[in-house]
């Protein structure tokens, strides 16, 4: 069975659709790009998945491990496994993110029916994934995402992948803003996050982070439907080529 | 703070006859006075500036008699006895004043004894008009600005009591120059605005004070991209009063304002400083802010602002901020190490200060800032 | 932090006002109505002097010629003074210890959370343990019911005991103090209460004494239409330190009922003042029906030089909060402080912030204020900083922060200042925001449900607040944000 099962999904903001008719299945072990030019419609995707609520399906169906997921809320696709790396991630003044994280941690526990974790399993989960990505401890203390350089934020959303689990994970533009030493700490957590019991999505506009990890699939979207599936060699034909022959299709 | 006695200022209007403009209905506006927007006891409009002289009742029943026409000469000034433009006075005259939140302009209209209307279309390519003293008491100004025409109206006046009143249309644009030399006697100003949508008013404002000033200052912002754009700077000296009430109210959704107002305040004057931002219900992505600082350079200068926001939508982003300082010591002594006395660093300094928001070499002068 | 918790949160979302309940307790209350033979059976009931009896009642006389203020942002039908009760007191003797207290009166406090036997501590903390022990004054209605640590506190030299026992015991530093920092004919609430006013907590710190333990008072109205006129006087000598906590809360009555507190505070050179308050009178319904009319006169006076007052407020209940706690800054070098989180959802409205009067030299004062409206309320700052001619050199900062929850609400800002002085510094600054949806969606997508995220966004906000609290107060603050925030988010 497909972790994530997309199917004739439509989908419009304000109106305007955006999303014509998406078909997407994505097994457990399996790591996906999902490329496209801007205003293509790649953010717009991954903000249906996850739930946003301005977004309106239009026809179509999500399945997170066989279950319509598409009626749930945005908490509750979380707590099945479903994450989200923003592609902006958004401040929260006075809110630290140890705070923010135990939170988010202890709301999947209880979700789950799993029990809480306790405070100082906590402290070390949180600490060691700081580690792994590069993250000085006392960034745990600062407010989320307050005052956090461009590549601190994407590193951020990150340690809260690690320290969630989900199964699916979606990446928005997490490459963008990192410079390159960034850029491996980063591709370096995701790659070994990745396992055969979890999947990632890599939503992104260039070719660059898929240097670091390598895609099993790569799907291109254009003007609101995947024009063009194929393994990483696909990837490498559109840093050649750009997206406009694709396009014209 | 003297108490206004409401009876006697009734009593005088109501046994007042207009020689000016007869035709004009002023029947609501008695009406707004007499159901108590007259100030009361402990008035918050009035906390800072004694009310009585201005509402004395005597000296509001001065009757110029014959009316007054246009005392200056561009085309597109006329007087309000004009034919031509007793329609558009009838359509817009008190569209902009909360008469009830501005008694003043209220009995300025009642009593009124000149006015001028300035009318400007998209063709009319009018650069700028100057407006300066008027031969009259109670002044009415009829500022409209059709659709997608501009002006730059550049006024100087130390009249005893005017109203000005703009009207901005879709898409127009008003720049709004004021000069206020020093005045000996009690002055009363109101300048009320209407943006309507992308239509757009920039104030810059130059002010001295006078035995009592008031400037009251209301601009409603109509519509979605209306922009207003207010900035002030005054300079008192002896015992000058000076007491600016500014609200700029935010009546529709996606308008901007900014204001900034300085002030530097010397020797026994008095400034006073209140401004409101106001955000209606469903006005929301309004952005507004406003900054009003002031210097105090001497032990006998009194300074009361108030920066004030009344909000009833959430999404909006709005600031403000006051403060009441002095120059800086570290920077006088810097001056003075280089070699620089201390009146001339601290004219400098006070120079740097006000020119934030002075923008006119006329506004310069005014306040006795040039370099 | 407060909002980390899980399970001590949980505990607290019940959907109602917890505090709510009443106890069936007898009572011997005055029937309705004010004059002159009322001021004077409270004093007589009181076995006060004949001074305080006739202070009272040049008091109500004054009152008399007073008129009900109406410059707040609030809005409320005419108050009729008759129909309150001024006086309402559990039955029986007054209890000498807190062995003679009823049990049914203990079973209350305990309840909510407020331990009246000297080994608890307050409740809503898990580490009981490792908290220092907090004194407690309890007034039920109109009398305090007991006051606990009193021998521990003697030994130090610190009196802290109901007002009305201090009119007896202490009777040169009531007279001495009381209406010196607010005079009675101040306003017109502060002159009713000085009329009525029943009991209290008075406090008294010797020179060089820092009180060795926190105190605090735990005000509670049972009774129905009665007002709460509770008058509080705290005297710190030169040298002294004392922290001094308050807690309000009240039955779920459909009318609305009337809480007009007078707090004095005075502090000598060096001493220092610190007064906390967490206040969650009844809000009213969701309809807006019932509630308590909070209209307090609270002012510190900083007499002696380097002396140092510290308001800090937590206010989430009532149906009208109207109040300003003060700071008069006489003495040189003395420092007034105001940190206040002030919340209001549903049909609930404020119109609260401080007055910081700068007389001495190089005083100075900050002001911090939180305001958060939700719902249909309305939630007002109103603050004054004056800087008169003699204080040279002073200084004050105030920042003063909106958010808005919800299209409905209401957030205000009038800050007040008067500056006299060419050398002084008064700097103001206020911002607005809102909880917003990409917050909101960011806690949701990781899996924190709306109402857990808007409380979590909403304790981020009020940070610099719940950092001056006492750490029990802190606690409980947290928890009472959530509570009362319940239905912001639809």
């Amino acid at each position: 069975m497909n972790l994530l099962e997309i199917s004739d999904l439509a989908a419009s903001v304000a109106n305007q659709p955006i999303l014509r008719g998406i078909d997407l299945n994505i097994g457990a072990g399996e790591v996906h790009a999902i490329m496209g030019p801007n205003g293509s419609g790649k953010s717009t995707l991954a903000n249906v998945i996850a739930g946003r609520e301005d977004y309106q399906i239009d026809r179509g169906r999500i399945a997170l491990e066989g279950q319509e997921i598409t009626t749930l809320s945005p908490e509750e696709r979380a707590h099945r496994g479903l994450f989200l790396a923003f592609q902006y991630p958004i401040e929260i003044p006075g809110v630290s993110n140890m705070e923010f994280l135990k939170a988010a941690v202890d709301s999947h526990a209880q979700a789950n029916g799993n029990p809480e974790i306790t405070a100082v399993d906590f402290m070390q989960m949180a600490r060691n994934a700081a580690e792994q990505l590069g993250l000085n401890p006392e960034f745990l203390k600062r407010g989320v995402n307050e005052g956090f350089s461009g590549g601190e934020k994407k590193r951020n959303e990150i340690l809260q992948m690690l320290m969630l689990k989900p199964k699916v994970s979606i990446l928005d533009e997490t490459d963008s803003g990192l410079d390159i030493d960034a850029l491996r700490v980063v591709a370096n957590g995701i790659s070994t996050f990745a396992n055969t019991t979890n999947a990632v999505v890599l939503v992104t506009h260039y070719q660059r982070l898929l240097d670091h990890i390598e895609p099993d699939f790569v799907h291109v979207i254009a003007n609101g439907s995947i024009v063009r599936s194929g393994d990483r060699s696909l990837a490498l034909e559109l840093e050649e080529k750009g997206y406009s022959w694709l396009e014209k299709d | 703070m003297g108490l206004v006695d409401a009876a006697s200022v009734i009593e005088a209007l109501e046994a007042f006859e207009p020689h000016y403009l007869p035709w004009l209905d002023r029947r609501d506006t008695l009406a707004v006075l007499k159901d108590g927007a007259l100030p009361r006891p402990n008035s918050e409009a009035w906390k800072y500036t004694d009310p009585v002289p201005f509402f004395d009742p005597q000296d509001n029943v001065s009757d110029r008699g014959e009316p007054t026409t246009s005392p200056t000469t561009p085309s597109h000034t006329v007087g309000f006895e004009s034919d031509t433009v007793r329609s558009l006075v009838t359509t817009y005259v008190n569209q902009a004043v909360d008469q009830r939140r501005y008694p003043l302009a209220a009995i300025s209209y009642l009593k009124v004894d000149c006015g001028v209307v300035i009318h400007v279309k998209p063709e009319d390519k009018t650069e700028s008009i100057e407006l300066g003293e008027l031969d009259g008491q109670f002044q009415r100004v009829l500022v409209i600005v059709e659709a997608e025409a501009r002006l730059e109206l550049i006024e100087t006046s130390t009249g005893s009591n005017r109203i000005v009143e703009c009207f901005v249309a879709p898409g127009a644009k008003l720049r709004h120059r004021r000069l206020q030399p020093p005045g000996t006697g009690i002055d009363y100003n109101l300048v009320a605005i209407n943006i309507a949508e992308n239509g757009s008013y920039s104030l810059s404002q130059y002010s001295t004070g006078a035995r009592l000033r008031r400037n009251d200052i209301s601009v409603n912002i109509l519509g979605k991209g209306a922009e207003a754009e207010l900035t002030g700077a005054w300079q008192l000296n002896d015992a000058l009063h000076l007491d600016n009430q500014i609200s700029v109210n935010h009546m529709f959704a996606g308008g901007t304002s900014r204001q900034h107002f300085r002030g530097n305040v010397d020797d026994r004057a008095k400034s006073i400083f209140n401004g409101r931002i106001y955000i209606a219900p469903n006005a929301q992505q309004t952005n507004a802010t406003l900054t009003n600082r002031n210097l105090v350079v001497s032990a006998e200068a009194e300074v009361y602002t108030k920066p004030e926001l009344e909000i009833y939508a959430n999404d909006v982003v709005c600031s403000h901020g006051a403060t009441v300082g002095q120059l800086d010591t570290d920077a006088l002594f810097y001056f003075q190490s280089r070699g620089i006395g201390e009146a001339d660093a601290r004219a400098i300094l006070i120079r740097g200060f006000l020119n934030e928001v002075v923008s006119h070499a006329d506004g310069r002068a005014l306040l006795g800032i040039e370099t | 932090m407060a909002g980390t918790d899980n399970n001590s949160l949980d505990g607290f979302v019940g959907r109602d006002y917890a505090a709510g309940f009443v106890t069936d307790i007898e009572a011997d209350t005055l029937p309705p109505g004010l004059d002159e033979d009322v001021v004077r059976f409270i004093s007589a009931r009181k076995d006060e002097p004949e001074w305080l009896t006739q202070w009272r009642l040049d008091a109500y006389h004054g009152w008399l010629e007073m008129v009900q203020p109406d410059w707040g942002q609030v809005q409320f039908p005419a108050i009729d003074y008759q129909s309150i009760s001024y006086y309402s007191a559990p039955s029986g003797d007054q209890p000498k210890t807190l062995d003679d207290v009823d049990p049914e009166l203990l079973a209350t406090y305990e309840k909510l959370g407020i331990p009246l036997h000297e080994q608890a501590a307050l409740a809503g903390v898990a580490d009981t343990q490792q908290r220092p022990p907090v004194a407690v004054d309890a007034v039920f209605d109109s009398v305090s019911i007991g006051t606990t640590f009193k021998e521990t506190l003697r030994e130090a030299g610190v009196i802290f005991c109901s007002f009305a026992e201090a009119v007896h015991d202490h009777p040169d530093l009531v007279r001495k103090y009381l209406g010196s920092v607010v005079p009675r004919g101040d306003n017109f609430f502060a002159a009713l209460n000085s009329a009525v006013f029943s009991d209290g907590s008075f406090v008294y710190v010797p020179e060089n004494t820092r009180c060795p333990m926190e105190l605090s008072t735990y005000f509670r109205i049972n009774e129905r239409n009665t007002g709460q006129f509770e008058r509080t006087l705290i005297i710190a000598e030169r040298g002294a330190y004392v922290s001094y906590l308050e807690g309000c809360t009240a039955p779920m009555r459909d009318e609305n009922q009337l809480h007009a507190a007078v707090v004095e505070l005075v502090a000598l050179d060096d001493a220092e003042i610190k007064y906390s308050t967490v206040q969650n009178w009844y809000p009213g319904d969701e309809e807006g029906r019932g509630g308590i009319y909070n209209f307090v006169t609270k002012r510190g006076a900083c007499r002696g030089d380097r002396s140092k007052i510290s308001w800090t407020q937590v206010e989430t209940g009532s149906a009208i909060t109207w109040k300003y706690p003060s700071v008069v800054l006489r003495g040189d070098d003395s420092v007034g402080e105001f940190y206040s989180v002030a919340l209001t959802n549903n049909h609930q409205q404020a119109d609260t912030g401080t007055k910081m009067v700068h007389l001495g030299k190089n005083t100075r004062s900050t002001i911090i204020s939180k305001g958060i409206s939700a719902g249909l309320s309305s939630n007002a700052y109103r603050g004054l900083v004056r800087m008169n001619p003699g204080a040279e050199k002073a200084r004050n900062y105030t920042q003063c922060d909106s958010l808005l929850i919800g299209e409905k609400c209401a957030a205000h800002t009038f800050p007040y200042i008067e500056s006299r002085r060419p050398d002084g510094i008064v700097e103001h600054e206020a911002t607005t925001s809102r909880v917003s949806d990409d917050q909101l969606f960011l806690c949701r997508q990781r899996g924190i449900d709306p109402e857990k995220a808007v409380a979590m966004i909403v304790n981020g906000f009020c940070k610099d607040v719940f950092r001056e609290l006492p750490m029990e107060f802190a606690v409980e603050a947290g928890k009472l944000l959530e509570v009362s925030l319940e239905g912001a988010v639809g």
